[in-house]
């Protein structure tokens, strides 16, 4: 009976193994030979170097690099550090410096590998090769192709197989292909962006025998993560950017498509993400994660914050740097630039046609426009201009048509003779308004380049992205087709401007004529 | 692919230009609430999203205010 019992405890310990292997897609590994890997991650850091607060979260690329130095050595295994895009562009700190300080705090930190953000081609192609020599980890990004070959363009790669510790862990990437529309469209020319779904189904099969852990280190945004996630099968792990999604806790998403742990960590260095995983063969058995705030207790960490306190000193004596002179007093009073044309007016929307390439009309709001006094000729500093240009606003670009353009014009005219902000600055036109009439139809001619507006006709025109999207009372603004942000702020822009055209001399030309 | 983007505020409808973010679909004061800390913004699943997030087609958002913390945003 004993021996009987036995045999039929043996039988059911079997046969419960074998029902449990066979939920697996490998076979389970001996018990012992288990691996941990722990994956620490950021994304949309948008330049964060220092601090950007003084209690509570404050972020700052000094704390972010103790956490990971902690973590590395306490961590049971392997442990990898990544980036998921947008690392390189944001701030006066990183912007000035063509991002080469980023770079540099990531080479210390020691990331394993990034995946390119759209803004990170804010300095162009050119900026983004040296941006990736710079770079002691890969730039990653599977679907871009330079469009005349189909061949990988020369600043990234499309993916890294690391060996550690006898695993090999795969990490491929993928930026979001709304890029041609998020970047200056020059920043992007002979590139073809894939669609990254269909990117990864050719990619994954080709990786899986190499590989024991895949992870998809993405650009791409929460949603498009968690397609790829439900629709493309063997990725382990997306770690996501793009969207600015707080996800607190790991995701695991998906279906007899595909399945896949989600995370992403939120913004601008706010957070370290942490996710833990347990593996045996190719399975992950156990996982977890966490959002770990940077705050103010975490101490600095000495190194870091040497880098960034060396290229902040030098960005501050750059503010007093001249970048420019008028030759003439630059018309900014509050009362004016609200009501009527003035020459800072104009100089600021001239700025904005050329800075867009192929605009022939440029508005811009006088709101934004805050030096708010008479501007004295001589000089124009870097301090200057941002005081000038203060929002973080961005040059963008859309097609709109006459009958568009005209309605928008009305509106700028339509609280006048009230100083109102949403009272336009122009360039590349020039127009007349009867103010007896009432608002909505005050505007009487139109030129543009010259030419009588044609109301039927397209244009291109340049704006900032809060007009764009219906700021002022510029509904008009919305409905336009060929949007482009180039995601570059007006202030920067300004700088180049007036670096490239100094002395400049601008005048009142009557652009903007009250009958 | 589509120029524009649904996007859906507390379900109020807004069509935006694709490649624009969250503060895009947001008013100019609902932004200056965002960023002092005063209010925030969630998706669809509850996840917290920051105002340069980007978004994508059919978008649901949810705008609310919060108890007055320390802005963690700008």
């Amino acid at each position: 009976m004993r021996r009987l019992l036995k045999l039929l405890t043996v039988a059911i310990v079997l046969t419960t193994l074998l029902f449990v292997q066979s939920l697996y897609a490998e076979p389970l590994v001996v018990p012992g030979e288990r691996t941990f890997i722990t994956i620490l991650h950021t994304n949309d850091f948008h330049g964060r170097l220092e601090s950007i607060s003084v209690t509570g979260i404050v972020g700052g690329s000094a704390r972010i690099a103790t956490l990971v130095n902690e973590i590395r050595s306490s961590a049971p295994g392997i442990v990898l550090l990544l980036d998921a895009g947008d690392a390189t562009h944001g701030t006066t700190l990183s912007n000035f410096f063509n991002g080469i300080p980023v770079i540099e705090v990531m080479n210390a930190i020691g990331y394993d590998a990034m995946e390119i953000g759209n803004h990170d081609f804010n300095y162009g192609q050119e900026g983004l090769t040296e941006r990736a020599s710079q770079a002691e980890f890969p730039l990653l990004a599977a679907n871009i192709v330079v469009t005349a070959t189909g061949e990988i363009p020369p600043f990234c790669q499309p993916y890294v197989i690391k060996e550690v510790a006898g695993k090999r862990i795969a990490i491929f990437g993928l930026i979001t292909p709304d890029t041609p529309v998020v970047t200056h469209p020059k920043n992007v020319v002979g590139l073809t962006f894939l669609d990254p779904i269909e990117t990864a189904a050719k990619l994954v099969p080709e990786l899986r025998p190499k590989a024991d852990l895949i992870i998809a280190l993405t650009h791409i945004g929460y949603e498009m993560d968690r397609r790829l996630a439900e629709e493309v099968g063997g990725i382990h792990v997306i770690v996501g950017g793009h969207s600015h999604t707080k996800i607190d806790v790991p995701e695991r998403v998906g279906n007899e498509g595909g399945n896949a742990i989600i995370v992403q960590a939120w913004e601008y260095g706010m957070v370290l993400g942490r996710l833990d995983l347990e593996m045996r063969g190719k399975a992950i058995v156990r996982f977890s994660g966490e959002l770990i705030p940077v705050t103010v207790d975490v101490p600095e960490d000495p190194d870091v914050k040497a880098i960034v306190e060396s290229y902040a000193a030098e960005l501050k004596a750059a503010m007093s740097e001249v970048v420019g002179y008028t030759t003439v007093p630059l018309e900014g009073a509050r009362s004016l630039i609200r009501t009527r044309e003035t020459n800072l007016g104009n100089l600021v929307a001239d700025m904005m046609r050329w800075a867009a390439g192929d605009a022939q009309i440029a508005l811009e709001n006088g709101g934004g426009i805050r030096w708010h006094r008479l501007f004295p000729a001589g000089p124009i500093t870097r301090a200057d201009v941002y005081e000038l240009l203060p929002f973080l606003n961005t040059l963008v670009m859309m097609d709109l048509t006459g009958a568009q353009i005209k309605q928008a014009l009305e509106n700028s005219v339509s609280k006048y003779p009230t100083a109102d902000g949403r009272f336009l600055q122009v360039s590349g036109l020039r127009f007349t308004f009867d103010p007896t009439k009432p608002a909505g139809s005050r505007v009487v001619n139109v030129w543009v380049g010259g030419e009588p507006l044609v109301e039927t006709a397209t244009y291109r025109v340049a704006t900032n992205d809060f007009l764009a999207a219906g700021g002022d009372y510029y509904t008009v603004l919305t409905q336009g087709t060929n949007f482009v942000d180039t995601g570059v702020y007006l202030m920067d822009y300004m700088v180049e401007y007036l670096k490239e055209f100094s002395p400049v001399s601008p005048i009142e030309e009557n652009r903007i004529v009250p009958l | 692919m589509s120029g524009r983007l649904r996007v859906y505020v507390n379900d109020k409808e807004s069509s935006l230009y694709r490649g624009m973010r969250v503060r895009h679909a947001l008013t100019l004061e609902q932004v200056r609430l965002v960023e002092s800390g005063k209010a925030e913004v969630r998706d669809s699943r509850g996840h917290m999203i920051g105002l340069d997030g980007a978004l994508s087609d059919g978008q649901r958002l949810t705008f609310r205010r919060t108890q007055n913390r320390k802005s963690t945003n700008f």
